[in-house]
């Protein structure tokens, strides 16, 4: 059970990462946050 | 309307993304199994959830190989893979499953108890996910190296302390997923004590007589190079330490301590009618002065790190300044269980386990272990 309550931890993460992603102005940034972003999708996708 | 930064947006996440595809393409390329070829003697193959149901078409559910010679006698266990980042546990495994004989009584043979940590690497650590021998006809066999504790997709998150499960002996969260801290299992447990369950229920099920689990450490951890045993096992451990050293093979019996809880060493001889060793070799690539992190580290063992750590004098280290190449490892692996049921033999005629065919210490370290893999 706690393994899904992190799973959904993790995908909430993802959202609030992708949201930022895409509100971001600055592509420096914005790489950076393409970045932080793929250890949360692998987790989400049970991948990594 | 879209705007500029919704098309940087874009591309950032597509710049990420081919890394992702990439990385996902190496991490899924663990998850397939190595492909193996019994011995003629093989007489059936099962699988661990045989003994308990709920792990079926898991990652834990794994073959068990039965070499049963038809001859009463006794019943032998060789458990490799406990660890997935010791390579010489699975690999000498592999060698017997391909080269055993079995002439008195059976042996069952597990290539990979935790499935699950070959399916990925202990992070930090910059360890290679797969290692490379030739095999007898010169075609390279593929090995993946995988991490200390089962993958934590398979269980996630790590307590921040881990108590052991029935003795409330604590340890670190990381030995929550490491199945060699979690005998004898529960069956409504975690992913780990589910399989450290199974194994046990193998084990009692199959009224395994002598076991073996197999194991690599660091050469700075004092236990290396060594027989662990169960106190019930100590006079076949000494006398078979004796034999080894006989043949010029240094082993350190180690008597399981009663307190340490959740080893196999301890747990299988508690709680069963099996006599357990645990046997280690040492491993340069899982100690911390190893340097750079290869397969070669893994299949050669050569570290000019521990190399000079060595000849500082300053440490205690089980080092061979040439080298602790995985053909010697392994070979010690294979020398002591055939050494170990030799000495259990004398004592046990009725349940008497006969093995032929399997090269011994100086065959493997001669010829390479690449000869004995099909």
């Amino acid at each position: 059970m706690l393994f899904w309550i992190y799973i959904v931890i993790t995908l909430f993460i993802t959202v609030v990462i992708v949201t930022e992603l895409f509100t971001e102005k600055d592509w420096k940034k914005q790489i950076a946050l393409a970045m932080l972003l793929l250890p949360f999708v692998l987790r989400v996708l049970l991948i990594k | 309307m879209i705007k500029k930064h919704h098309i940087t947006a874009l591309l950032a996440f597509a710049w990420a993304a081919i890394f992702g595809v990439v990385a996902s393409l190496d991490f899924a390329a663990m998850h397939k199994s190595e492909e193996i070829f019994p011995s003629p003697a093989l007489t059936k193959v099962g699988h661990l959830s045989d003994y308990f149901e709920p792990i079926r078409g898991s990652e834990g559910d794994v073959e068990v190989y039965y070499f049963d010679s038809g001859v009463p006698g006794g019943t032998a266990l060789i458990l490799g893979g406990t660890h997935p980042n010791e390579a010489a546990s699975n690999i000498a495994a592999t060698l017997i499953a391909e080269n055993i004989g079995v002439t008195t009584g059976r042996v069952l043979v597990v290539l990979r108890a935790c499935n699950s940590g070959a399916t990925c690497t202990d992070p930090f650590e910059a360890y290679p996910q797969f290692f490379t021998i030739k095999n007898r006809n010169g075609k390279d066999r593929k090995f993946r190296f995988g991490s200390r504790v089962a993958n934590p997709l398979h269980q996630w998150p790590d307590p921040l302390v881990y108590t052991h499960f029935p003795s409330g002996q604590r340890l670190s969260g990381f030995e929550s997923r490491n199945l060699n801290r979690s005998y004898p299992g529960r069956p409504d447990g975690t992913f780990t004590e589910k399989i450290g369950y199974a194994i046990m229920q193998m084990i009692e099920q199959e009224n395994i007589d002598i076991s073996f689990d197999l194991h690599e450490a660091a050469p700075e951890i004092p236990i290396i190079n060594a027989i662990v045993y169960h106190e019930k096992g100590e006079d076949i451990a000494l006398n078979a330490v004796l034999e080894l050293e006989m043949m010029g093979l240094n082993y350190s019996p180690e008597l399981s301590p009663d307190n340490f809880r959740g080893l196999s060493h301890r747990e299988w001889g508690d709680r069963s009618r099996t006599i357990p060793f645990l046997m280690e070799v040492s491993n340069p690539i899982q100690g911390r002065l190893r340097g750079k992190t290869n397969a070669d580290l893994i299949t050669k063992g050569v570290s000019n790190s521990y190399k000079l750590a060595l000849e500082s004098g300053a440490l205690r280290i089980e080092y061979d300044p040439e080298g602790e190449p995985l053909d010697r490892r392994v070979a010690r692996h294979v020398q002591g269980i055939i050494t170990l049921i030799e000495a259990y033999n004398v004592d046990h005629k009725k349940k008497a386990i006969r093995l032929v065919n399997l090269p011994d210490y100086h065959d493997i370290v001669d010829n390479g272990i690449g000869f004995y893999l099909h």
